[in-house]
């Protein structure tokens, strides 16, 4: 107990009593099973379950109402970086350059089964990395559909291989997961570390899922074809032009340069003494300037529904926080751990990872944020819980079929455009096994990395 | 599931996804041979659309060499000489040619029997002063025009609407299906500049929108249609123009977009607008509708406007 982190000593909440949080935390769980079973949309299950938190805590008098703007002034940068990127993302996606891009890669697998099984898991990868799970996503899943059609292949295994390997794609930098950009400004993360310690990880996570779901549809693709086939499926994709698929080649390149310079922006973010939330506000601003056609529209595309829902689970948290439960949470992980981090790692990793599968990660994120805050001290270092968290957060999606917005997708495009009915039984069988293989594997390499130092220290 | 606004919006966007790259299998399509002028007809009238008329022949000459045949087709009551030599000597490559008798639709048709052209270019409205009749009428001559003439016309309009500045902004504008829609996509690309970006803008104007959705609404009362699902037939019906368009777009580095405007406002722009872009309609002369929504176009355009004929009536 003694060995408890500073940050508990370091944040001055008397803990309530034992019945307070016990009923905080009963109303904290039964939101997010409200998000968890959408019964309720989950923006609207989060901001009631704020409104109703924040009316208990004034009438038992835990602070005083302006309390509420500390929590979430802490978090204004994750919305900054949230509408910045969401601009960004919706200009550049509706210049064509990833319709393109993916098109104009595609192609080179000549139709191929195997090739194309290959290609698709690292264009999602590549995709998700740089747009984000779900512009991504929708990208893809409609090219699978459509060359599917055209080449007269099973939608199911390319299009359940793609939403797998887009969770391993989210893991890769600071942008690619709305989880790593809030525990990334949590925790300080600069976005070169992610390029340092989850990207490696990323990758490895990758080819898993690749091994895991080429052994898991070997008998659903035509993995060997012979030279007529080959070159019948050659003709049939050459027909798709990519250049088809750009409205205007000068918007095109305003795009793709705005975007790499976005994405060097957040690399050096550190070194020049801004915000990730500045990166992204100013990569959307020149997008609406150099390469946006409808400023309304694309302004009108920032996710206004997962705004509102950070706001409503910032507040759950910090109302759920002032009560002294996440503290009290973190002393018994540490009870029960020693504070040993081989212990600590796998316990938060198989907690993350679990929980995301059931429930949307990013309440789980915010949730265990401030605990991992508790956890971590002198005798524990933070960096390896918090890469812990941001991966097992995001491959825990790979477990089940609403684990992931990803697998959401993916499943509801093919059922509603290729009539296939993806069970719970099948997708656990696919998507557990990969996810257990991926978390366990998760938990060695980080522990791996802090024995050999290969983790960076924070800022 | 389809009751869920989340669940709608995906639906929407991975529809959306799936038709633009469904549009980019163009492959089998075959390219679109452009088409240049070679001897065109240049129509002077008197009025301050000559000078606009003038800049247009000599783009015209400038880039694809061109021949041109300068005709004075004002009516005997309002011209006393014939001002085609003074606009020919405007023009390297230009020379004019005596006009027959009779009205100035008369002398026009009969020049292009007696003329080999590939092309008419004829101020609209004719010998009338574009300020002062606006959207109000586009006048006889071209009427006639439109119903008679075998040749492609270049309709010229507002002063300020040069067809070298709006060949760089080119819209096909097709309100229906139409035979003559290949060889007016044909003038497009031959009449583009090489930085130019092209559009297929396929028409349902608002009104003749409204009266299909209630015939539709009237068989099928519990079906509710909206104009993108037309939007999205005109793209299915129109399927193989616009696969030729793009390829050949893409292979001559051209800028192209379909545009499915079913009671949406669709070109031209209004009167007072800024904007330059050259309208290119393809014309079955028969088809009288098809004529109504070409004349009204031409009346409501500041732009000029080609209008590309086809087969005569009998």
């Amino acid at each position: 107990m003694l060995l408890l982190a500073s940050a508990i000593e370091a944040t001055p909440v008397e803990p309530a009593a034992a019945w307070v949080m016990l009923l905080f935390a009963a109303v904290m769980m039964a939101t997010y099973v409200g998000v968890a079973v959408e019964r309720f949309h989950k923006t609207v299950a989060a901001l009631c379950g704020a409104a109703v938190l924040i009316v208990m805590s004034l009438s038992l008098g835990l602070f005083e109402y302006t309390k509420i703007y500390d929590f979430l002034k802490e978090d204004l940068n994750i919305f900054g970086v949230i509408i910045g990127t969401g601009i960004l993302v919706d200009v550049v996606g509706r210049s064509g350059l990833f319709h393109f891009l993916s098109m104009w890669i595609v192609r080179f697998t000549g139709g191929q089964a195997s090739k194309l099984f290959l290609t698709l898991c690292l264009v999602t990868f590549l995709f998700v990395s740089v747009l984000t799970i779900v512009p991504a996503m929708l990208i893809l899943s409609s090219l699978v559909l459509v060359i599917c059609r055209s080449l007269d292949y099973k939608p199911m295994p390319l299009l359940l291989s793609v939403a797998i390997c887009a969770n391993s794609g989210a893991i890769a930098t600071f942008a690619s997961g709305l989880p790593n950009i809030m525990i990334g400004t949590a925790a300080g993360i600069p976005y070169m570390q992610f390029l340092q310690v989850s990207l490696p990880y990323a990758v490895i996570s990758l080819f898993v899922a690749i091994a895991g779901l080429r052994f898991f549809f070997r008998h659903d693709l035509p993995w060997h074809q012979s030279e007529t086939q080959q070159a019948a499926l050659r003709e049939q994709i050459e027909t798709f032009d990519p250049w088809a698929l750009v409205e205007d080649r000068k918007v095109l390149i305003r795009s793709a340069l705005i975007l790499t310079l976005t994405v060097i922006g957040f690399a050096l973010a550190q070194q020049l003494g801004v915000g990730m939330d500045f990166v992204a506000m100013v990569g959307a601003t020149a997008a609406l300037l150099f390469a946006g056609k409808g400023v309304e529209d694309a302004i009108g595309k920032v996710n206004w529904t997962v705004i509102l829902f950070f706001m409503g689970l910032f507040l759950i948290i910090g109302c759920v926080k002032q009560t002294g439960a996440l503290a009290w949470v973190a002393e018994q992980v540490v009870a029960v751990s020693g504070n040993r981090l081989e212990l600590l790692l796998p316990l938060l990793g198989g907690f993350s990872a679990v929980a995301s599968s059931i429930v949307d990660n990013i309440p789980v994120a915010a949730t265990l944020i401030p605990i991992v805050q508790d956890i971590s001290g002198d005798s524990v270092p933070a960096e390896p819980l918090w890469w812990v968290l941001i991966i097992c957060c995001n491959l825990g999606g790979n477990g089940t079929p609403i684990g992931s917005i990803s697998c959401v997708i993916a499943i509801y495009a093919l059922k509603r455009e290729a009539n296939v009915h993806v069970g719970w039984g099948t997708f656990l069988k696919l998507g557990g096994s990969i996810m257990v293989v991926q978390v366990i594997g998760a938990i060695a390499y980080v522990m791996l990395a802090t024995n050999m130092g290969w983790i960076p220290d924070l800022p | 599931m389809s009751n869920d606004p989340r669940t709608s919006d995906l639906e929407r966007n991975v529809e959306e996804s799936m038709r633009m790259f469904e549009r980019s299998k163009v492959g089998q399509a075959v390219t679109i041979q452009p088409v240049h002028p070679s001897r065109v007809l240049w129509v002077v009238d008197g009025s301050d659309q000559d000078q606009t008329s003038l800049a247009a022949a000599k783009h015209l000459r400038d880039k694809f060499n061109v021949e041109i045949l300068v005709l004075d087709a004002r009516d005997a009551s309002s011209s006393t000489d014939d001002h085609a030599p003074r606009w020919a000597k405007e023009v390297s490559g230009a020379r004019p040619i005596q006009g027959s008798e009779g009205e100035a639709y008369e002398k026009i048709i009969s020049a292009l029997a007696n003329h080999d052209v590939d092309l008419l270019i004829v101020p609209c409205p004719f010998g009338r002063s574009f300020e002062h009749v606006g959207t109000d009428s586009a006048g006889t001559v071209i009427d006639v025009l439109l119903a008679r003439s075998t040749k492609p016309i270049l309709v010229i309009r507002r002063g300020d609407q040069l067809l070298g500045e709006c060949s760089k902004r080119v819209a096909v504008v097709l309100g229906s299906e139409c035979d003559m829609a290949n060889r007016a996509a044909a003038w497009a690309f031959g009449l583009a500049e090489d930085d130019a970006t092209l559009t297929l803008n396929l028409v349902i104007e608002k009104e003749h929108f409204e009266n299909i959705r209630s015939i539709i609404e009237a068989l099928h009362p519990e079906q509710e249609l909206e104009p993108k699902q037309f939007s999205e037939a005109l793209a299915k019906a129109h399927q193989a123009i616009h696969r030729e368009m793009a390829k050949t777009a893409a292979e001559r580095q051209l800028s192209y977009h379909l545009l499915p405007q079913a009671g949406e406002k669709a070109p031209p722009n209004s009167l007072a607008a800024a904007e330059k872009m050259l309208l290119i309609m393809p014309l079955e002369v028969d088809d009288r509708f098809g004529q109504g929504f070409v004349q009204d176009r031409i009346r409501r355009s500041p732009h000029p406007v080609l209008v590309v004929p086809g087969h005569m009536p009998s």
